[in-house]
């Protein structure tokens, strides 16, 4: 087989491969870098750097795990060159829990309140996750990743996988909660406080 | 195992991730304690609304051509795997 045919039949087995993920890379992008532009370039990148590291994909094994955790690198590698502020810079680094506070009384007794919710009011409160609990919980609930594949794409422990997708629930819970008290959802604002 | 510790395994468990041990005594407690079972549905349910709710949409369709594009420029040089071959 020529060099030529020989490329062009990989490249037929990469598309075929890679190409169906397309759309799901695209949408952790936007999670990653948050705007459009970059999720483009992002999704780019991480493809041509697959595309290039190919031969290193064992056949049979997680192939969306692999671009997954090309696609984090990727990510790391785009912010640290263009000297960004720290959107994911930080993607694999502990994220600050956040501070304790009793959920009892809250969403708790208001479960309900997660009924009336649509597709944006919980995008909304995945976007302003910190980067490195966003990731978790886009790796998890949207992607549906086990945690030892959460692992191998972020490089971190399976504990700290867990720990950190506890912390990034809990920050989630407490920004839908507000959200839905905000929007009437659940428990009316007392008149006078707090408007 | 006490509360405190059930709930920071909460979402571990609602997951299917803990491990038999672990699980079985999370299972326990959650079947003796209404606060921790009503903690445990609760973690379920927003995870839930997550899962379901969040549409992902999809990429515009220049992508694709775009990603084409950068793997068939002579820069992509995939030339490391096909001396492989």
């Amino acid at each position: 087989m020529s060099p030529k045919k020989r490329r062009k039949t990989r490249d037929a087995e990469f598309e075929k491969v890679a190409l169906p993920h397309m759309h799901d890379l695209y949408f952790a992008a936007l999670g990653l870098a948050r705007n459009a532009r970059d999720a483009e370039d992002l999704v780019q990148e991480a493809y041509l750097k697959a595309y290039r590291n190919f031969r290193r994909f064992r056949a049979g094994t997680n192939f969306k795990a692999w671009i997954y955790r090309i696609l984090v690198n990727t990510s790391i590698d785009f912010y640290r060159r263009r000297a960004r502020q720290p959107v994911i810079s930080e993607l694999t680094d502990e994220a600050p829990a956040p501070a304790a506070a009793p959920e009892r009384h809250r969403l708790l007794d208001n479960m309900e309140a997660l009924d009336a919710f649509v597709g944006d009011d919980v995008r909304r409160a995945l976007d302003d996750l910190p980067p490195q609990h966003r990731i978790v919980v886009l790796l998890a609930d949207i992607e549906g990743f086990k945690y030892r594949e959460i692992a191998s794409i972020l490089r971190i422990p399976i504990g700290t996988v867990m720990s950190r997708l506890h912390h990034a629930r809990r920050h989630l819970r407490r920004a839908l909660w507000d959200f839905a008290r905000k929007q009437g959802y659940a428990g009316k604002p007392r008149r006078g406080r707090n408007p | 195992m006490n509360c405190h510790e059930i709930r920071r395994m909460a979402d571990a468990f609602v997951d299917r991730e803990l491990k038999t041990p672990e699980n079985g005594r999370v299972e326990n407690h959650v079947r003796q304690c209404p606060e921790c079972q009503q903690w445990v549905q609760m973690v379920q349910r927003a995870r839930d609304t997550v899962r379901t709710k969040v549409e992902k949409g999809r990429a515009p369709d220049r992508l694709t051509e775009r990603i084409r594009g950068a793997i068939a420029s002579p820069q992509s040089a995939p030339g490391k795997w096909e001396s492989k071959s």
